[in-house]
């Protein structure tokens, strides 16, 4: 993926006009010579000024693709891209399901789905994902004493 | 000596030596895969040392680190796929050794001229650490506020050839610091009422966002593929890499220094050191003409400035609380987690706990020598796991990892959504480390600037009234303002070569 200097710039321009806009609501307290807002209004000041730097590159190397954007390169190749979704959702889930199911089954699921999506044979995901899963759960559960959410399914051990 | 005795015994405990090999082991296992970074190692080592004794977590994060920068390496020898970035700069000719059959000769020599660059930086940092803590004792919020800044600075012009870009990713990771409550008037900032966001973003699951979860998708994202090579047999290994360390001794002792002085630098690490290293190797060859096709001496000061380039980043780490490289910004947070606050007072305070590190130190790049003589047979085996099956257990490790530092499914958040940010960051050209940094000092700069204001009154002029702050805070606006500065300086140039032209006419 390649995106040019330009629209980067015009995006941290913005980006930082509409923080700053934001900072400017931060109150300011009685006996501080600055505010909350002060620490980030430098450094958002600063990040537009980088934006504008930013364009004047993008302007300055338009006719090499100053303002284009070029296409990602895993484009070309959707497998990897589904992979990277499967990857997604897979935190996602650990995210929003991790306390109600347990992370045991998510960590299991994950494993299981990302490896038969790498080409792996049913039994050998199967085998390795269970044996991982098991692993995992008794170094951080057993020997690191992480308390990993155990959900609706008992503790293994 | 009491300190020194107490700190032996703190090292020989089973618990930390244990800790010492399977963390070894572990960073062999990532930098030896073409890709993974010693920073990820590190990265997916710090859930585990949470449970760990300051020492033992210490000495893990230090073993795992010297290992996999070794091990990165294996895979640019062999298959010229440099495990690391900083192996990246000899790649070719040890990739052209191995070619001619002499792959002993090569890891041999990145073995021993690793452990020997690790034991110098250490050796630098044991003598100059604690005098460099004494006169940082007289440092207060204003010097500390400049050393920030000028930190910061070396990070944005060193981690990248394109210092604008390097400037708004700092920038960035500053602005993620400003999150949560304001640290004079306890003001909520950019919280969005969630109150996760109140004690601001947790930076482990950050930077293992960062490190592990962006490689992760770039690398289910590719098309690396991984394959095996034979190594060849060579007889009287040992000999021949003597014979050449001696040789080129020269190079040793340079790359050595250099990378203890480029690691010293906040933000400059491995990779710098081993890219200027081998540079400089390169300008004081005796066969310049060799280069490309089998020269070892760019892989000799290469690879002893690299993990020299890890001890010296420990310096402003342990002194300053600067973190070096991202490797000790990582181990910054591990020893603020142990209670080992660093900063001048740490050689007070836990003096016995400093001294059992630099024995930790010694260690494990001696361990290198014998871990690289197996690592030499068993390579093969673990190059030939293709990297995208290693990608699901690490996924699950960086969940579990990102929960286990607050127990909170938050920390997944965080993970994720800064993951993503650096993996499209890095697509886009910004370099990490600037963004890294600007993460885990954030909250200090704004606290030593916020300080130093209200003493001085809010005069920004204040900040300059003490000597030691004077002058750091001169070379600070010198290294912002140096660009225009020279700029203006070759418009003059330019105007008065132009003016002459016309006088001669």
């Amino acid at each position: 993926m390649r995106i040019g200097d330009g629209i980067l710039g015009l995006f941290f321009v913005l980006f930082a006009a509409g923080v700053l806009w934001h900072v400017r609501g931060f109150p300011s307290l009685p006996g501080q010579f600055y505010g909350p807002g002060f620490f980030p209004g430098i450094i958002l000041v600063c990040l537009l000024a980088c934006g504008v730097m930013l364009i004047a590159r993008g302007v300055r190397e338009s006719s090499h693709g100053g303002f284009t954007i070029i296409a990602p390169a895993w484009r070309a190749a959707p497998r990897g891209a589904i992979s990277a979704l499967f990857l997604f959702f897979s935190v996602l889930a650990f995210y929003f399901l991790g306390e109600d199911l347990g992370f045991l089954p998510l960590m299991f699921g994950a494993l299981l789905v990302l490896y038969l999506w790498l080409g792996r044979g049913l039994a050998w995901s199967f085998g390795l994902a269970g044996g991982l899963t098991i692993a995992i759960d008794i170094l951080f559960r057993e020997v690191l004493r992480v308390p990993i959410p155990t959900g609706i399914f008992p503790p293994l051990w | 000596m009491d300190t020194f005795l107490s700190a032996i015994a703190l090292v020989s405990d089973p618990g930390t030596l244990i800790a010492i090999v399977v963390s070894c082991l572990f960073g062999f296992t990532i930098g030896a895969l073409p890709g993974l970074t010693a920073t990820m190692a590190v990265a997916l080592l710090v859930p585990i040392t949470f449970f760990l004794s300051p020492v033992a977590a210490i000495a893990s994060i230090v073993a795992a680190a010297a290992t996999a920068i070794f091990a990165g390496d294996i895979p640019g020898a062999l298959l010229r796929m440099p495990g690391t970035p900083a192996s990246a700069a000899y790649t070719d000719d040890a990739y052209e050794l191995t070619r001619q059959g002499k792959a002993g000769l090569v890891l041999g020599l990145n073995a021993a001229c690793s452990a020997f660059g690790g034991v110098v930086g250490t050796v630098v940092l044991l003598l100059f650490a604690p005098l460099l803590a004494n006169v940082a004792l007289q440092f207060s919020t204003f010097e500390f506020f400049w050393l920030a800044c000028l930190g910061l600075t070396c990070s944005v012009f060193v981690s990248s050839d394109d210092p604008l870009k390097g400037t708004i990713s700092l920038l960035v990771g500053l602005l993620i610091a400003t999150v949560g409550m304001d640290y004079t008037t306890g003001y909520p900032r950019f919280t969005f009422e969630n109150a996760n966001l109140y004690e601001g973003i947790s930076f482990i699951p950050a930077l293992i966002g960062m490190f592990a979860l962006a490689e992760i998708i770039r690398t289910l994202l590719g098309t690396n593929e991984g394959t095996t090579t034979a190594l060849p047999e060579q007889r009287n290994v040992v000999g021949a890499v003597l014979r050449a360390c001696w040789t080129n001794w020269r190079h040793m002792v340079r790359g050595s220094s250099l990378g203890t002085a480029i690691g010293a630098l906040p933000g400059a690490g491995a990779d710098i050191a081993s890219w200027i290293s081998t540079a400089l190797a390169r300008r004081f060859s005796r066969l310049p003409v060799s280069w490309g096709k089998g020269n070892v001496e760019g892989i000799i000061a290469g690879s002893s400035a690299n993990n020299a380039a890890l001890s010296g980043a420990w310096i402003p780490a342990l002194v300053f609380a600067i973190p070096g490289d991202t490797i000790t910004a990582i181990a910054i947070g591990v020893l603020y987690l142990k209670g080992m606050n660093p900063g001048p007072t740490v050689f007070i305070n836990n003096a016995d706990l400093v001294y059992a590190v630099f024995i930790c130190f010694f260690l494990a790049n001696l361990f290198l020598i014998p871990i690289g003589l197996v690592a030499m047979r068993f390579s093969r085996m673990v190059l030939a796991i293709h990297r995208q099956y290693l990608m699901p257990p690490l996924l699950v490790l960086a969940v579990i990892g990102s929960f286990a530092i607050d127990n909170a499914v938050f920390g997944i958040a965080v993970m994720l959504v800064l993951g993503i940010l650096a993996y499209i960051m890095e697509e886009c050209r910004f370099p990490i480390a600037p963004m890294v940094l600007g993460i885990v000092l954030g909250r200090l700069l704004e606290q030593h600037m916020m300080q130093s204001l209200i003493s001085t009154q809010g005069s920004f002029v204040g900040l300059f009234e003490r000597p030691i702050a004077g002058i750091l805070g001169a070379i600070t606006l010198l290294v912002w303002f140096s660009p225009m500065l020279r700029w203006l300086w070759w418009k003059w140039r330019a105007r008065d070569h132009f003016d002459s032209q016309l006088g001669g006419r």
